[in-house]
């Protein structure tokens, strides 16, 4: 290892990312950067295609490379550079200490191999275990992420098992050879809403446990209202907003986070929102990523767009604490009038209440 | 797995009933007077007809003389062509050469277009990736017996290679160019196939989860991708087996093999009705039980295809 001490577990600076060639060339990011420390969550949130999964893959090293080609910036793992690094020293670093779970767990897992196998592969083949031996220990496993009856589901295949028990094996899986960091790219998008809330709890279990850093990828802010220590908002291949959960929801500093809070429906009535209250959709689509705006590349779909946001682009920037109450901590928001809509907060409600729903 | 299996067989009562029906019927029921020539140019003699209407059950009501020709048949007599010879004496001689050619054809398809495909469709864009693609065009081009008498032509006459007119009883060895003829479109076919199947695998999301866990990539590529990309490919290979066991017309004429097909052929050609539907029966029986070992594969190769 040439892990620098006292560098942080994961770091990603100016990343960017373009897909194709020529005129249709999608800018996919555009600078994107984030840390995660051990024991930390960070919560990446985002609509589709805004470079949330990208950027995941990219740290991952399993970015399809064409159509895919990474133009600039850097990626740290423990003080590490991962770009351009011998490919066979990131192979070894996959799995065991940055592990990956994806979205759609039963097209993730081979459907022609029981998910036994597929979780003794890596002890098979990164620990030198024997077939007999690594099966055991997948069983053990499954035991771990609370699959019942272990011992014979592990002979089972993918289709044999339930949606939330896909996602178990999944994370199973992922946390085999027992990973320093853990990608989750939306575990819980393809579950239904009891199972998703057992997943999440199991995922910050792990974590806890385990003290790995855990990236959570994800477009439902009320998964990330729980668990997320530290929140970033991804737009058009760029983070717009970044701050901890509690200050996001109570100071929310870019129009198109307020946006994403205001198209979640509320079931319950709080100081700022309540039950049965429109929802708010924020107007019109994401950029193409191949014609990103001018200025602001949110400035078609924002209300309160002036003519400084089509000409220039809002860098991420420290904006402070937005009021007393908010105690001493990090906001970054690439908006020009940040400030501005940080202290008008959120008309919806806090971020207490969201969570203790 | 056990029932699905005599399920499949029991259906292939009807199917086998069926077809050799619609065969004994269309060859003995159709044809005006079956023994038109079968005499040279004069008129066959009474006793001639008097005797082969006894041979055949002339006289009883066509539902009837299938009967009596199932009974046989079931018996495993597949009864005699006009000139007294048993059928079975006749299958029996053609038969295994027509199998040989048939495994030797497969073989060469599987081995050489499954390595083609994959060169092709793990290398993507390229020379080789061109070059399989042009050659297997060509081959889907060509109709089969010029692939056959080019090669003989070449092989056997100009170069001296291999004897261009296959022995009786010929070695594997002399059944290679033949079965490279026989098998060559689906070769070319399977060639395609591995390669789009593979191409479509490799983006698949199952195989970047391998990729994620950080396996080898030979690991990936052979136990991920290519067992996936295989299933349609061994598929097709199961039924072109049973295609390829009704025998080969054209490439057994090229290299004047004496196999099945060329039996049919001439037992249609000269209207020997008993040979005809002897022959397609046992076909008939061999193509279905093809049919249902590869939808027995199927189900072993890809573990979400249940019968039960």
């Amino acid at each position: 290892m040439t892990a620098v001490s006292g560098a942080r577990l994961l770091e990603v600076d100016d990343l960017r990312v373009e897909f194709g060639r020529g005129p249709d060339t999608a800018h996919v990011l555009n600078g994107v950067g984030y840390h995660v420390d051990e024991g930390e969550t960070l919560a990446v949130l985002g609509e589709s295609g805004s470079g949330k999964s990208v950027t995941a893959q990219t740290i991952m090293g399993i970015l399809d490379a064409p159509p895919g080609r990474i133009t600039g910036g850097s990626v740290r793992f423990r003080g590490e550079e991962l770009l351009g690094a011998d490919p066979e020293r990131r192979r070894l670093l996959r799995g065991e200490s940055m592990a990956m779970i994806f979205q759609d767990a039963l097209s993730a897992l081979n459907p022609v191999y029981t998910v036994g196998f597929q979780i003794a592969e890596q002890f098979r083949f990164r620990r030198g275990m024997s077939r007999r031996d690594a099966m055991v220990r997948a069983a053990e496993m499954l035991d771990l992420v609370r699959i019942p009856n272990a011992q014979q589901r592990v002979k089972e295949y993918p289709h044999q098992f339930s949606g939330g028990m896909r996602q178990r094996a999944m994370i199973a899986m992922a946390l085999a050879l027992d990973p320093e960091l853990l990608i989750a790219d939306e575990p819980t998008t393809a579950l239904d809403v009891t199972v998703q809330a057992q997943i999440m709890e199991l995922l910050d279990e792990q974590r806890r446990e385990r003290g790995m850093g855990l990236i959570l990828i994800t477009h439902d802010l009320g998964v990330v209202a729980e668990v997320a220590d530290r929140i970033a908002v991804m737009y058009a291949g760029r983070i717009v907003e970044h701050t901890d959960a509690t200050t996001l929801y109570a100071h929310p500093g870019h129009p198109y986070t307020r946006g994403l809070m205001e198209s979640v429906p509320r079931v319950d009535s709080g100081a700022g929102g309540v039950a049965g209250a429109p929802l708010r959709p924020i107007p019109g689509l994401p950029p193409s990523l191949a014609a990103i705006p001018n200025g602001c590349p949110f400035h078609p779909r924002c209300a309160s767009a002036v003519d400084v946001c089509t000409d220039e682009v809002p860098p991420l920037r420290e904006i402070g604490p937005a009021s007393a109450t908010q105690h001493a901590t990090e906001h970054q928001a690439a908006c020009h009038f940040a400030e501005r809509f940080a202290a008008e907060g959120s008309d919806r409600p806090s971020t207490q209440e969201v969570v203790s729903r | 797995m056990g029932r699905y299996t005599l399920r499949r067989l029991l259906q292939l009562v009807p199917v086998f009933l069926g077809t050799t029906f619609i065969v004994y019927v269309l060859v003995w029921g159709l044809s005006d007077d079956p023994f038109a020539g079968k005499c040279g140019q004069r008129e066959c003699s009474a006793s001639y007809v008097a005797q082969m209407t006894e041979r055949y059950n002339l006289d009883d009501p066509l539902v009837l003389q299938y009967l009596k020709y199932l009974g046989a048949l079931l018996t495993g007599d597949f009864g005699q062509t006009f000139s007294g010879t048993e059928v079975s004496t006749l299958i029996a001689d053609a038969y295994p050469v027509t199998i040989q050619l048939a495994l030797v054809a497969v073989v060469i398809e599987a081995l050489i277009g499954v390595a083609a495909g994959v060169l092709t469709g793990l290398r993507g864009r390229g020379f080789v990736d061109n070059l399989v693609l042009v050659s297997t065009l060509v081959l889907i081009a060509l109709p089969v017996f010029v692939t056959g008498l080019v090669l003989r032509q070449v092989l056997g006459v100009e170069l001296g290679w291999i004897r261009p007119s296959v022995p009786g009883d010929p070695t594997i060895g002399q059944l290679i160019v033949p079965g490279f003829v026989l098998g060559s479109l689906s070769m070319a076919y399977v060639a395609r196939l591995t390669r789009t199947s593979l191409v479509e695998n490799a983006r698949a999301d199952f195989v970047r989860t391998a990729v994620a866990k950080g396996l080898p990539r030979r690991r990936v590529v052979g136990v991920h991708m290519l067992r996936n990309s295989l299933i349609p490919v061994v598929t097709f290979l199961g039924y072109d087996v049973g295609a390829l066991m009704g025998g080969a017309i054209v490439t057994e004429g090229v290299f004047n093999i004496r196999g099945i097909g060329g039996l049919v052929f001439r037992g249609i050609q000269q209207q020997d009705i008993a040979t005809v539907v002897g022959i397609v029966s046992l076909l008939v029986v061999v193509f279905l039980l093809a049919n249902l070992l590869v939808d027995l594969l199927y189900a072993v190769l890809d573990p979400r295809i249940r019968y039960d």
